[in-house]
């Protein structure tokens, strides 16, 4: 399928490792031109090696920092010439732990590094894609948002809220050719996972190998889904033929989530 | 049907008017002695002469830090103990997502989340060990339905649901409920404010603007606060012990998703 959006300018946030990876592949091999960030170098030299070939940039900064945010936007523009088209938003989950256990600063830091990264990067783009009358954004998510798992209240609420606020947003911009969808992706394998199954499980004596393979068995597709399917997704909702697919919150989880709708 | 709270206890936040009072009320009326916040003493005193049982006023700004902990020691002192917290907030800014800052977002959480989650983990401990509690959030329609031009309401107040949602598995095994209100449009100040916005009509007059909402609704017309108070003292009821972690609307068939 030719997605129809070759030459468009992309910038995927914490989009070196994981399932921001795998939308940066998917977006550069579809022709996109690419920036994508990361916090360490290492990362970021891993990943262009990986994409050798393609027509893309790194640029090192946390998206979590007010400050890094403004310098990753810059960066950006300044090596794409023009207004990002594709928005993918991304970050590392907050840390795990029970409700009880949070304290009012954490879900402030939470806000900031796993909400407000994606509002501010949604202002920094949209009026360049509300004028070029073409736009996407398609913010990496958690089915979390949908069905809240175990001991991961930071996680199940910032990002809840993020769908709220995006759904806002989708609507606003729905006749300007813009439109903003959520993944939420369920148990895909990524270091992130490998960390929080056990969480996520309930079950916190586990090695992080054996929750991995456990909640494998447990999803319906007897497997954990992998990062270039996530990519793929990403991909098709940044394309020409997602334009009527908008303030929607889409799983990608083996069959996972229990609810209908 | 006697919901079972007689000498039970409730904390009711931002209740000296509107929805937070109606809950007020309907608790008091099933025999529970209840403590309201607001900000206006003098509004807070005339909503506690309305309640009786022993009711009391506490005046705090939900939005600090200090105010929320004097609340409860306050509240505590009064009710001995606390087995029944509403939360409840003024809406946050209103008007498009695209006029919005980051500012008014960080404003938002502080007003809309944060006090909610603060209260919730000062009174759970009580909850649990007397292995009785009953927490109800005010939320909003827009929380499963975004309304246009209330990005931060809509988000925030999703966003509290996904955090309470978490804390309802996390205590469900000690007779603690946690569970969410989702009104519609109801009689309030509130909604007067923001009726036009709520119908797309920034500049039509708040009356006409609240009739055309309620219009909307299946039911013709929009709801009395004590309609929600009521479905707040059964959430609180005894009966309603194997409900937790929930969202019911009560919007005269406004939203209209199935679920």
């Amino acid at each position: 399928m030719d997605l129809g959006i070759k030459g468009q300018t992309a910038l995927v946030l914490a989009g070196t490792r994981g399932i921001g990876f795998g939308c940066t592949e998917a977006l550069a091999e579809a022709g996109c031109r690419v920036v994508f960030n990361g916090v360490t170098p290492d990362s970021g030299r891993i990943a262009l090696a990986k994409l050798k070939g393609h027509d893309v940039h790194y640029v090192q900064g946390d998206v979590m920092k007010p400050r890094d945010r403004d310098r990753i936007y810059d960066e950006a523009r300044a090596w794409l010439g023009k207004d990002v088209s594709i928005l993918v938003t991304n970050s590392t989950g907050p840390a795990a732990g029970s409700f009880m256990s949070k304290s009012l600063d954490d879900w402030r830091e939470a806000f900031e590094g796993n909400m407000l990264n994606a509002v501010d990067f949604a202002y920094k783009t949209i009026k360049g894609m509300m004028e070029a009358g073409y736009g996407r954004i398609v913010n990496i998510n958690s089915m979390s948002a949908k069905e809240p798992s175990y001991n991961t209240p930071l996680g199940n609420g910032v990002k809840a809220a993020m769908v709220g606020a995006m759904a806002t947003l989708a609507r606003e911009v729905a006749d300007k050719g813009v439109t903003v969808n959520n993944i939420l992706p369920g148990p895909i394998e990524t270091d992130l996972l490998r960390r929080f199954t056990k969480h996520m499980l309930n079950r916190p004596e586990l090695s992080d190998e054996e929750a991995t393979r456990l909640f494998g068995e447990s999803v319906p597709a007897k497997r954990l889904g992998t990062i270039q399917e996530c990519g793929a997704l990403c991909a098709f909702l940044a394309s020409r033929h997602a334009g009527y697919i908008t303030g929607q919150s889409i799983p990608i989880d083996g069959g996972l989530i229990r609810s209908m709708y | 049907m006697d919901l079972g709270l007689k000498g039970e206890t409730a904390l009711c936040l931002a209740a000296s008017q509107g929805l937070g009072l109606a809950c007020a009320k309907a608790l008091a009326e099933a025999g529970v002695k209840v403590v309201i916040n607001g900000r206006n003493a003098e509004r807070g005193k005339k909503a506690v002469a309305s309640l009786g049982n022993g009711a009391a006023f506490i005046p705090a700004d939900l939005t600090s830090d200090a105010d929320r902990a004097r609340l409860f020691d306050e509240a505590k002192r009064h009710l001995g103990h606390i087995s029944i917290l509403i939360t409840n907030a003024d809406g946050p800014k209103t008007g498009p997502f695209l006029e919005r800052n980051l500012d008014d977002w960080r404003q938002g959480l502080e007003l809309t989340m944060l006090p909610a989650i603060d209260l919730a983990q000062r009174c759970v401990p009580d909850m649990t060990a007397r292995k009785f509690g009953r927490i109800i959030n005010i939320s909003s329609i827009s929380a499963k339905e975004p309304t246009p031009n209330t990005p931060l309401a809509n988000g925030l107040k999703l966003g509290l649901i996904g955090a309470m949602a978490t804390l309802a598995r996390e205590v469900a095994r000690q007779g603690v409920t946690v569970n969410n209100i989702l009104p519609g449009p109801f009689d309030t100040d509130l909604l007067r404010r923001v009726a036009p916005f709520l119908v797309a009509k920034p500049e039509m007059p708040q009356e006409e603007a609240v009739k055309l909402y309620g219009e909307r609704a299946p039911v013709g017309r929009i709801g009395q606060v004590a309609e929600f108070g009521a479905l707040c003292a059964f959430l609180a009821s005894r009966q309603a012990g194997y409900m937790t972690g929930q969202s019911v609307v009560i919007d005269g068939g406004h939203v209209h998703a199935i679920y």
